[in-house]
């Protein structure tokens, strides 16, 4: 099963992007994200500012586990923390994704935006396919 | 499919509809002096910008809408090149 990515202009050069609705329960947050796929980046993040659209309270914030880590991320220095379990859903597909970074605080710069690593892909067991030249781009699930 | 998640599948079908239109109109954004800010987008259309990301939620907000739902994207000068 093929998933269609678009392939768009961004900050400089093509870049693969995806809608994203996002849902979890603990802490709840729910809300829809432009993510770039980044096979460059080991880890799921999610955008500083895309985490202040969907208007995350103090109290679920507290909700997030693991220790505050610093990541420097285009330009941006943020503290993270981990969002055990959401489920994503892209073109009407469901995935399980364990242990998202979560920004709670930029320390400077523009916030970044929300990115798929490897992980995405290794744990909704897909592949990556993106041509730049034709400006064609999909996710491809195993099996 | 219940009203709830056709309402939901709505509101993914427009948001990427609006992040789309952003790709494709950024420069005409520029031209229209949102460089250096945030732009909240909703049915092809700037609906609230800013400097302070945290102003321009609060403005759509404002207007009624659920900023989750909400494109709200950083318009960069022309030629920025970011690594992520």
């Amino acid at each position: 099963m093929k998933i269609p990515v678009r392939v768009e202009f961004f900050a400089g050069g093509l870049r693969p992007i995806v809608t994203v609705y996002i849902k979890s329960e603990i802490p709840k947050i729910f809300g829809v994200v432009s993510a770039i796929i980044d096979t460059g980046s080991p880890t799921t993040i999610l955008g500083g500012g895309d985490i202040q659209r969907m208007r995350i309270s103090e109290i679920q914030l507290g909700k997030l586990v693991g220790e505050y880590k610093e990541l420097n991320i285009g330009g941006a220095q943020i503290k993270t923390r981990i969002l055990p379990e959401a489920e994503l859903m892209i073109s009407g597909k469901k995935f399980k994704i364990l242990d998202i970074q979560i920004p709670v605080k930029l320390i400077k710069g523009t916030p970044p935006p929300t990115i798929l690593g490897i992980d995405f892909l290794l744990q909704g067991k897909l592949s990556f396919f993106f041509d730049p030249n034709r400006k064609e781009a999909y996710l491809e699930l195993e099996g | 499919m219940s009203s709830q998640n056709l309402q939901l599948s709505n509101e993914i079908s427009e948001f990427e509809e609006d992040s789309k239109w952003f790709y494709e109109n950024v420069s005409l954004l520029r031209k229209k002096n949102f460089i250096g800010k945030f732009v909240a987008i909703k049915n092809k259309e700037v609906i609230a910008s800013g400097v302070d990301f945290n102003m321009v939620v609060k403005e759509v907000e404002s207007k009624g809408r659920n900023p989750a739902y909400i494109v709200i994207e950083y318009v960069y000068p022309e030629g920025t090149i970011i690594l992520f």
